[in-house]
């Protein structure tokens, strides 16, 4: 790794066309990585999903990217931002479709929303995000972004638990500790919020 | 708190952008004057998703169709759902991997409803919007699919209950009678919908001018509306009208 650049892990698990538009508009280069291996050649790594947990934890374990995420992040110190199911491959498990494990950077659960509470599933438009201190919201006076999901983090109160966002209950949609970030909102498609937060990941991460 | 949505949808047909009213179309322009004249980037920095329907009567082209879809969305930070003539996974597939974060169904949802499953296995739920355009006909209402050529079925609650059981995201309802006459939206629809429906929901067609949208915005039940009339809004009239409702403190989304 010499210069900075982005490796977007290519694992067949949804839409990243609206991802590379906005790293276009952004000038960031990228290159679609799908062999497990490359990915130490870049500084910045970004693990998209969209789906079903579980199929996305199966593919990126059968093709050996948990193991090379967990050697470039821990190891290497390579910057990661998980996207939607991105970031929930980041918790410990997930009760989604059966159930599966997650990468384990952080020891929460991700559950299904409660319905109980009286709200429609999925969680689907933009929505608050309430934030402290964060390297991801720097410079970013409005926090609303797109979300489309029904699974979530619990919340645990862990200091990484960068960002909460109520839907008649709390749950974690941003992580940040060291050199990992997830955000369960899709920054590439909310607005110029997006966009400048993906900035502050390629710049100030 | 989750804001509520205004969304923009585009009729396409053969190279050209749409007015559509009771469904007869109108040719308005083509890419270049959606993007060049009608400034369309500039619009869409105030909505809060894009919908592009291919409403082709017949023959669809979809390479061409895509092609638009490409140009216009490259510089939309939103999300994109994509629509019209969709019967088969392998077409739904070619959307999602030209630019679609959903899909729109309609006709597919009545006459061949494993598709919806078939798509939802792969792309999940969430990325299907399930699409009925409807029309009252005397004191009924009743349900039309092919681009409303053909009429499917009389809508009561069960056959509300039916369709909201197929394994989709969320539930957008179009008022064909409504469509494109900016006499606002038709709410009579909403008593078929059962009291327990769970799936988010989107109201379209009647939309004529900023009241409409803040009616549609403030009712309890209705997630998102869509405005699909290319000259109600045309320059900053739907900027502004999302100011103003800001300002009166709709719950909407703000940005930079």
């Amino acid at each position: 790794m010499t210069t900075s650049s982005t490796a977007i892990i290519d694992y067949k698990m949804g839409n990243i066309w609206s991802l590379k538009n906005a790293l276009d508009n952004l000038k960031i280069k990228y290159q679609l990585v799908s062999d497990p291996e490359k990915i130490n050649d870049f500084s910045h790594i970004i693990l998209p999903g969209v789906g079903s947990a579980r199929e996305a934890y199966n593919r990126l374990e059968k093709s050996g990217f948990v193991e090379s995420i967990k050697e470039a992040v821990l190891h290497k110190e390579r910057k990661i931002l998980g996207i939607c199911v991105g970031m929930q491959l980041m918790g410990a498990s997930t009760e989604e479709d059966g159930g599966s494990k997650g990468i384990g950077f952080f020891k929460n659960k991700v559950v299904k929303l409660k319905e109980n509470v009286g709200i429609k599933l999925p969680h689907v438009g933009f929505n608050n995000v309430q934030t402290n201190e964060s390297v991801l919201f720097d410079g970013l006076k409005q926090k609303d972004f797109y979300f489309v999901h029904s699974y979530a983090m619990e919340c645990t109160n862990g200091d990484y638990e960068a960002g909460i966002t109520d839907y008649k209950q709390k749950f974690v949609s941003v992580v940040e500790r060291e050199n990992i970030f997830g955000t369960q909102f899709h920054p590439e498609i909310s607005q110029k919020n997006g966009l400048i937060l993906l900035d502050n990941f390629f710049k100030k991460c | 708190m989750l804001k509520k949505r205004i969304i923009f949808t585009l009729h396409y047909d053969k190279g050209f952008f749409n007015l559509s009213r009771n469904f007869r179309l109108q040719k308005i322009g083509d890419l270049n004057w959606l993007l060049k004249n009608y400034n369309f980037l500039k619009i869409a920095e105030s909505i809060d998703e894009l919908i592009i329907i291919d409403v082709s009567r017949d023959n669809r082209e979809h390479d061409k169709f895509l092609e638009n879809v490409s140009e216009i969305t490259k510089n939309i930070f939103v999300p994109v759902c994509l629509g019209g003539g969709i019967r088969t996974l392998e077409y739904a597939k070619k959307l999602f991997e030209s630019g679609a974060d959903k899909i729109n169904l309609n006709t597919s949802l009545f006459h061949d409803p494993s598709l919806v499953d078939e798509i939802s296995k792969t792309y999940g739920a969430q990325a299907i919007i399930g699409h009925i355009d409807f029309r009252k006909k005397e004191n009924d209402y009743h349900v039309y699919t092919n681009n409303g050529a053909k009429e499917f079925s009389k809508i009561d609650t069960a056959f509300m209950e039916k369709i909201l059981e197929l394994n989709f995201g969320e539930l957008l309802l179009h008022s064909m009678d409504k469509d494109g006459t900016g006499m606002n939206f038709d709410y009579e629809i909403m008593k078929f919908l059962p009291q327990n429906n769970k799936k988010p929901l989107i109201f379209s067609g009647g939309a004529g001018n900023y009241h409409h949208l803040k009616e549609g915005l403030a009712h309890k039940d209705i997630d998102a509306v869509s405005t699909a009339n290319l000259l109600n809004f045309v320059g900053d009239g739907l900027i502004n009208a999302r100011k103003v409702m800001l300002d009166e403190k709709y719950p909407l989304a703000k940005w930079e």
